[in-house]
């Protein structure tokens, strides 16, 4: 058996400005994430940072863990997550609880 | 003969998962959401040279998801067989919309029929009944007839939404859409125009189109519910529209109809979408969807 890819859009076409998280999206199924963030202009404030959030039913969130000290620029490269639990995930910035 | 459901229609034994449908002679796909997403994948707007060239109504359109329909209070609930089902979302705004389509072409203009066991539900935001804050669901098919048709050279859109609520009041009606929303060049080479035939103008009720729907009497219950629905690409018009125990007169909707467009002949991508009227997210859940037709042997 090959093995299963899903790639998904969290988010398109959106300014980032100050606190943002992107809708839920559930994935139950997965086992490890690989995010990606792509900027269409020029990023204005490069020091910003994001991490990932997990829910069990995409209204009450928690931090997936996973460090998330590296900022936006690096961010952008692949960032891989290891986690067995996730029911829904969404990025978020820092700050944002 | 036609074995359209027939009790002895030895296909349908074959798998009881389809036993559920009552297919056409030729089944172009079954798909069970437990297998994945089966090429359902969500709507963009055209563009041309940057996404800020698309129509803005495109522009927020949430893609689907494979969902284990897990509620806060009970846990889990699974399809209507296995785990996953087929999830839209909205955003959580009124009017936001998410849409899922899956793009083929079709090889004979004949009968169609596109079968589908759903559920829809807004996000139990609140220890409420919610029933008013998903305003909409539907479905709808994207045709267009061949490069050598004989007839009229045609996009036709076949669009049934049951519109569930409007601005907090419940509406619970089925409805039809053949207005033509204005058609916009996109960029300016001329090659792409794009139309947000999903707008909220122009919707027509289905004649004796209300139906109360088994909605439940908390946010977090789920009921399956069925759809079929019957359109002819020979004559480019509906044969047959049901949801449950209830049919609907066919001859009283029609598509929306319009000229041509360069690159899309034979086209058939059945679609799904869900609308928020509250500052919820709209929930569209789907088990299981059959696209079917009569196809010349």
């Amino acid at each position: 058996m090959i093995r299963r890819s899903h790639t998904t859009i969290l988010e398109r076409n959106v300014r980032w400005t100050g606190s943002f998280a992107s809708e839920p999206y559930e994935a139950a199924w997965a086992f490890e994430a690989v995010c990606f963030v792509r900027a269409l202009e020029p990023m204005l404030s490069p020091g910003a940072a994001a991490r990932v959030h997990l829910s069990a039913n995409g209204m009450l969130w928690t931090d997936e863990g996973t460090p998330a000290s590296q900022s936006l620029p690096f961010w952008a490269g692949p960032k891989r997550i290891d986690a067995v639990s996730i029911v829904y995930g969404r990025l978020a910035p820092e700050g944002l609880r | 003969m036609t074995l359209h459901g027939a009790p002895n229609d030895t296909r349908l034994w074959a798998d009881p998962r389809l036993s559920r449908f009552s297919p056409l002679s030729r089944i172009l796909f079954f798909d069970d959401f437990d297998c994945g997403m089966n090429g359902w994948t969500g709507l963009i707007g055209n563009y041309e040279g940057s996404l800020g060239t698309m129509l803005p109504e495109y522009r927020d359109l949430r893609p689907p998801m494979l969902s284990t329909i897990s509620m806060w209070d009970t846990g889990t609930v699974g399809g209507l067989d296995g785990t996953y089902a087929l999830k839209l979302a909205t955003k959580p705004r009124p009017g936001a919309l998410a849409v899922a389509l899956k793009r083929l072409t079709w090889r004979y203009a004949g009968p169609l029929q596109l079968e589908v066991i759903f559920t829809f539900k807004p996000e139990a935001v609140a220890l409420e009944l919610l029933e008013t804050d998903v305003r909409a669901f539907g479905f709808g098919l994207d045709l267009q007839v061949g490069d050598r048709a004989t007839g009229a050279a045609e996009r036709v859109m076949p669009h049934l939404r049951y519109l569930n609520a409007l601005d907090g009041r419940r509406a619970e009606k089925w409805q039809f859409k053949r207005a033509i929303e204005p058609l916009r060049d996109i960029g300016g080479s001329g090659k792409t125009r794009s139309h947000f035939h999903l707008a909220p103008t122009g919707w027509e009720d289905v004649p004796r189109g209300d139906q109360r729907l088994c909605y439940n009497e908390i946010a977090t219950k789920h009921n399956w519910y069925y759809v079929r629905i019957g359109f002819d690409l020979g004559s480019m018009a509906f044969t047959e529209f049901r949801c449950n125990d209830r049919v609907f007169d066919p001859s009283g909707i029609a598509p929306m109809r319009f000229p041509a467009m360069p690159n899309l002949s034979c086209m058939l991508n059945p679609f799904m979408w869900v609308e928020a009227d509250a500052p919820t997210r709209a929930f569209l859940y789907v088990d299981s969807v059959v696209l079917s037709a009569e196809v010349d042997s």
